[in-house]
């Protein structure tokens, strides 16, 4: 067994964000509707990141408790089976979000040649 | 809440990812309708765990009799029209086609309208672990469970089938093996109440969402022609049926569950853990409800609180938990609640004095590296049992068990049979992971 020095910590996030990133397209926005009913926000990022995508960037416009609220999310696939209509599902399916879309850059250049 | 208060844990986070969803209660005002939506939530499309976190403040006060709401109960239609005609098309264009049955059947309340179709259809048919059950498992045209510990005939029947009509499951990866080798000549069509599961791993040429029972009974192809598919699926399923030959003296456990399983009749609830205890039980004893196969899946503890409560909800029922070593430790604890409400729950603990499917695995995928796997250090169980006040006994010798059924299922109060097994004994037929299902691996004695 060879004993070697831990990495620290920034470095090993650099090697992680670097692998991560690699092979990846730009990001892929999502536009959320929340119905206001606490820790909504937390639950949707919560299941985003548990199916398996990278939290690139989120944004909750400013509310009250109990308000309805948008929020915008902007994931990368950590793999190739990820599918985008099923992540949609799964957050469709969560009590506190009211409707979902989707805005896929590379899937918006394909159909614009 | 939030300071760190005595006890104060944070459950709504901690639970957020395990439950459909959860609730906070702010104002007692709102636990009327909280209730409500948790009731409806939980019960509705996938039915699943709603958590109400009741705070300390709100829990002491009280209130005026509150209004209760009746809950409307919802009956989820068909899936549109152009999908049934095109489940519809592909159902008559198949010649080999394989019902694909998983727990999503029950949970949906679909069994009636999953056998109305299997009847009219004359489709053969295999299940999952948690669809055992939803079809008759001594049904002639009910093949077996397919996935990792299948029945072999089950799995050949997947690959080589033309159109796979999947009811209520999900590609699970013990169901799939190598999910990209899965059924690989097949167009599919999957019917599932949760919309999220439809091409979640395996794509579907057809995808028809909403009611499992509204889909099942509107599609209706009319006559199949798929005589000779069934005499071949048949003929695999006779030329693969399991074996009870095994040699030697010591109890065989998957013959001595099969007995148990013919002898306790047709009303017979089993609720199992998790192991190589709970193949065996999926692979060899009969099923004829859908509800009569506790299983969790994957959860140690699980299967003497499942028990308990199937022994409440039909105390006509006769109700076995069949356990392990490994797993009775998990929640030994719940003989003392079988003891104080005196419920009759009949335990069959098949003790190998190891993890015994965790050591299968390590003997042949890790190069017999074993790790945690020893339990020779058990405690003598029918001594811990006695102690609870539950009567027990044990059995080391095949000639013993017929008395021990006997004695088990003959008794009218909580008992346990503690079983010794060889602890060298295998789950087979065995799909190594990462492995085609068409790639099973045999042993046995």
């Amino acid at each position: 067994v060879t004993v070697v020095s831990m990495p620290d910590h920034e470095q090993a996030h650099d090697h992680v964000a670097a692998a991560d990133a690699a092979d990846h397209d730009l990001p892929i926005r999502f536009d959320i509707g929340l119905t206001g009913a606490e820790g909504s926000g937390v639950r949707v990022l919560g299941l985003i990141v548990r199916r398996g995508w990278y939290l690139a960037a989120a944004e909750l416009k400013p509310g009250r408790p109990g308000q309805k609220r948008r929020m915008t999310v902007d994931v990368l696939r950590r793999d190739e089976t990820r599918r985008l209509e099923t992540l949609k599902s799964q957050l469709e399916r969560l009590y506190d979000v009211t409707d979902v879309d989707y805005f896929d850059p590379a899937e918006e250049a394909a159909r614009h040649g | 809440m939030g300071t760190d208060a005595f006890q104060e844990v944070d459950i709504f986070g901690i639970t957020m990812p395990i439950v459909k969803h959860s609730f906070v209660v702010r104002d007692t005002a709102e636990i009327p309708h909280i209730v409500a939506e948790a009731f409806r939530i939980a019960s509705h499309g996938r039915p699943g765990p709603v958590l109400i976190d009741l705070p300390k403040d709100i829990a002491v006060r009280s209130i005026p009799e509150p209004d209760v709401y009746e809950r409307a109960e919802e009956s989820p239609r068909a899936g549109a029209a152009k999908s049934l005609k095109d489940a519809e098309a592909l159902l008559r264009a198949a010649k080999k086609p394989i019902l694909y049955v998983g727990g999503g059947v029950q949970m949906a309340g679909a069994v009636r309208a999953l056998r109305a179709f299997y009847g009219r259809t004359g489709i053969p048919a295999v299940a999952t672990l948690k669809g055992l059950g939803a079809i008759p498992t001594d049904d002639e045209k009910f093949i077996g469970m397919l996935g990792m510990h299948g029945l072999r005939a089950a799995n050949l029947a997947v690959q080589e089938c033309d159109l796979l009509i999947n009811v209520g499951a999900r590609f699970d990866d013990r169901a799939t093996g190598a999910l990209a080798t899965f059924a690989p000549h097949a167009r599919v069509i999957h019917m599932d109440a949760d919309h999220a599961e439809i091409s979640k791993l395996r794509k579907a040429d057809v995808a028809l969402t909403g009611g499992l029972s509204a889909n099942l009974y509107a599609l209706d192809p009319g006559p199949m022609a798929i005589q000779p598919w069934r005499d071949h699926v048949l003929a695999m399923k006779a030329e693969h049926a399991w074996r009870y030959d095994a040699p030697g003296e010591g109890v065989y456990a998957p013959k001595l569950l099969k007995d148990m399983s013919e002898r306790a009749g047709p009303d017979l609830v089993i609720a199992c853990d998790v192991g190589q205890h709970q193949m065996w039980v999926a692979q060899h004893c009969r099923f004829t409800r859908a509800d009569n196969h506790l299983s969790s899946g994957g959860t140690m503890g699980f299967g003497l609180p499942a028990a308990i409560g199937a022994k409440l909800a039909r105390p006509d029922a006769t109700v076995v938990c069949v356990s392990g070593d490994g797993s009775i430790m998990m929640n030994i604890q719940e003989l003392a609640t079988l003891k104080r409400y005196d419920i009759p729950v009949k335990i069959i603990l098949l003790n190998n004095s190891m993890l015994g499917m965790v050591r299968q695995w390590q003997d042949l995928f890790f190069a017999g590296n074993r790790s945690e796997v020893d339990l020779s250090d058990n405690p003598d169980f029918t001594e811990v049992a006695r102690a609870f006040g539950i009567d027990a006994f044990t059995v080391d010798t095949r000639d013993q068990v017929d008395a021990g059924l006997d004695r088990l299922l003959g008794a009218n109060r909580p008992i346990l049979m503690h079983v010794k097994i060889d602890p060298a004994e295998n789950v087979w037929p065995l799909v190594p992971p990462g492995k085609s299902n068409a790639d099973m691996m045999e042993g046995g004695k």
